[in-house]
């Protein structure tokens, strides 16, 4: 025994708090851009299917800019953490930082300038900071021989991930050279790669972390989960190969697949809800809950835009709920547990009581963001499928506030994290006296 | 079909105890209802992978031996059961049927050809230290009082007819409430002594939820040690949230190119 030994390694697999934080705080800042973004080019937005300008700028700061930055900062600190791999080369992880952040910011200027060239270079380096990741989590999930569910739904996502940049860099050639046969259709399969692909991927994979995790359940049951994942991924490679030959009867397959995925996905979290020794899970849940039922209706308006009897809109009603519906709404909810859960770990101060989750930030900015959100979510839809710029400015007005409520929300957990470690540690302990956790 | 001659110990897994008795998922959920879920999968073993009977018993809110007593009684084993206290205790006096908190009599379902157990449990699992019970039987239900003595329930048995026994069950603590009042008898690594919870070999969230489902409700001073085969990052947080710290004290090599942990968790503050 070594009495008074205070967590010995326990911090190796943690990050400096910096690292993931930063990536947190850039997802909330651009947050608010994708909605301000989608406010001034609102009258685009209402039946776009692709192209240069304000609305493609909107939906890469919202995948690029929220999605995708969130997934990073989250699979360094959060798979690390939970397989027990530590990183081998944290510097790996700053130059991923260093290399996106002015690569997303390059690349959306592009994409609402419609300058090629910036597109190219912003391109690059986006492509090389995703390498860089891609390479870092490939180290730690190869390395790592537990939680095979969160594992596999990784990979997929890290395929995906390869696949959907190679297609976007396509699309950005195709602009300026026009190489490609079908243009829009390559949009929209880079489109389901993102969203299904990469981001669905982790979202269930992570889910089988994180659910049970804040729910105190056991691990959901394994069998629906991996019959849900083989099913997902059957429905993405339908969904992908129907989009690019443009089979009908393929994407209505994928989609029928997709809800099954989706059905029993959502099956295996509401177990880990019921049999958690937490109940009570509050506006968090809230919108998980309301992001679940956001991706059964994205697949269903899947399904009205593959028969074709929808209306004109209903190919971006279908993008715009798969992106702020389904993927926004759950990810701010899941953020609102993982963003204080992260900063508690790092509050482990001698003698210094660190605050309780609840009261790292107040709930009212959630409470904002979740009403405002919903909001934006309902009014950009209607302004959709009635052809209404006005809706769409409406829903995005909604949406800038929703998002500094949430922006409020995550500073304020900065804040307290500061605050805690502004207080002095207390004098070395005798061995025997236990450490605040 | 259940091996007459196997015996399942502590460190047994779970879900080869399920594939040796099939009626076990069955009995398992009648003591906890946290166990319905695997029978909803028609496999009741999946999804319980590395689950150790001690890690099932911390699911159960079951002391561990008693629990491995529950697992082995269908097998009929030679695991000698509890057989409740042996003289007419104190506190028995003035226990009838209008000063116990429950009353119960399971002749009829035992007539009918059921399973009492879960009826059993449902009624005592929630009671308070200190609450009494009066269960009539057809029988002396052995088996049954082994388990209730895991939950922290006292008992005696008494004979009124040939087909009536009068069992009467005092509760002396809860399993999750007592952290003092857990199980020892959980072996182990070597190098790292003993623990009260053992849970290494779960996967996450499973040691996070083991361990919290045995902190709630302690009185400021409890401590409870825990041996555990990952960083225990995770803990941090919940444990804060209701008021527990911990302490790493040791931590030695797993044997395949990892660590466990010894931890001391201290109830701080409500």
């Amino acid at each position: 025994m070594f009495p008074g030994t205070i967590l010995m390694g326990a911090q190796s697999r943690l990050l400096p708090p910096s690292l993931p934080f930063r990536f947190f705080i850039a997802a909330a800042v651009f947050h608010i851009f994708v909605w301000v973004v989608l406010f001034l080019g609102a009258e685009d937005a209402q039946s776009f299917i692709g192209g240069p300008g304000l609305p493609l700028g909107a939906i890469h700061l919202l995948t690029l800019g929220v999605f995708v930055m969130t997934a990073i900062g989250a699979s360094f600190q959060l798979l690390t953490v939970a397989t027990g791999a530590a990183h081998k080369w944290l510097w790996a992880c700053k130059l991923a930082w260093w290399l996106y952040l002015p690569g997303i910011l390059i690349l959306i200027h592009g994409f609402t300038s419609g300058d090629h060239h910036v597109q190219v270079g912003g391109a690059f380096l986006t492509i090389a900071a995703l390498v860089v990741y891609i390479v870092v989590v490939g180290d730690i999930l190869a390395r790592s021989n537990s939680l095979k569910m969160a594992l596999s739904h990784t990979w997929v996502g890290l395929l995906s991930l390869i696949a959907l940049f190679v297609l976007g860099f396509l699309l950005i050639v195709d602009f300026e050279h026009g190489i490609l046969p079908e243009h829009s259709a390559i949009g929209m399969a880079h489109l389901i790669l993102a969203v299904f692909g990469f981001m669905g991927m982790l979202t269930f994979g992570f889910s089988h972390i994180l659910v049970p995790m804040f729910a105190l359940s056991p691990a959901p049951p394994e069998k629906p989960g991996f019959a849900s994942f083989e099913i997902s991924v059957g429905a993405l490679i339908l969904a992908v190969v129907g989009t690019l030959s443009s089979l009908a009867v393929v994407q209505f397959a994928a989609i029928i697949l997709g809800l099954v995925a989706a059905g029993m996905h959502i099956w295996t979290m509401n177990w880990s809800l019921k049999n958690g020794m937490r109940k009570k899970l509050g506006l968090s849940f809230v919108m998980v809950k309301a992001g679940w039922v956001m991706l059964i209706v994205t697949l269903l308006i899947g399904a009205l835009a593959v028969i074709d009897t929808a209306g004109d809109n209903v190919v971006t009603l279908f993008g715009f709920l798969a992106l702020f519906g389904w993927l926004l709404t759950f990810l701010t909810g899941i953020l609102q547990r993982v963003i204080p859960f992260l900063a508690s770990m790092n509050m482990n101060k001698k003698g210094v009581k660190a605050p309780r989750l609840s009261e790292m930030a107040s709930e009212t900015s959630l409470k904002i963001h979740a009403v405002c959100h919903g909001i934006a979510v309902l009014f950009i839809s209607l302004g959709i499928v009635l052809n209404q710029t006005l809706f769409i400015q409406g829903g995005a007005i909604s949406g800038v506030i929703g998002s500094i409520g949430f922006l409020w929300f995550t500073l304020a957990i900065v804040k307290s994290y500061r605050t805690y470690h502004n207080i002095p540690e207390a004098p070395k302990a005798a061995p025997s006296e236990t450490t605040t956790a | 079909m259940v091996d007459k001659k196997r015996v399942f110990q502590q460190g047994d897994k779970l879900d080869e105890a399920l594939k040796w008795d099939s009626n076990l998922i069955n009995r398992l959920i009648m003591l906890n209802p946290v166990f319905t879920g695997l029978k909803k999968l028609g496999k009741s073993e999946e999804g319980l992978e590395g689950l150790t009977l001690v890690a099932a018993a911390q699911l159960a809110e079951v002391a561990p031996d008693a629990f491995v007593s529950f697992v082995n009684c269908g097998n009929d084993s030679n695991t000698a059961p509890d057989k409740g206290e042996t003289s007419r205790p104190q506190w028995i006096d003035g226990l009838t049927e209008e000063t116990a908190e429950v009353v119960l009599d399971v002749r009829p379902i035992v007539k009918n050809g059921d399973d009492p157990l879960g009826r059993i449990m449902e009624a005592l699992r929630p009671l308070n230290p200190e609450s009494r019970v009066v269960l009539d039987a057809p029988f002396d239900p052995a088996p049954l009082k082994s388990v209730l003595g895991g939950m922290g329930f006292k008992s005696f048995a008494e004979q009124i007819s040939a087909e009536h026994w009068r069992i009467y069950f005092r509760r002396e603590y809860v399993m999750q409430n007592d952290v003092k009042k857990i199980d020892k008898d959980i072996s182990g690594h070597a190098s790292l002594g003993t623990a009260d919870i053992d849970v290494r070999g779960l996967e996450p969230p499973q040691p996070l939820v083991t361990i919290l489902k045995r902190l709630h409700s302690a009185d400021v001073g409890d401590e409870l040690t825990v041996l555990i085969h990952r960083e225990p990052i995770y803990l941090a947080p919940e444990l804060n949230d209701i008021g527990w710290t911990f302490e790493v004290e040791a931590s030695a090599p797993d044997g395949k190119g990892g660590e466990e942990f010894f931890l001391r968790l201290r109830k701080e503050y409500n």
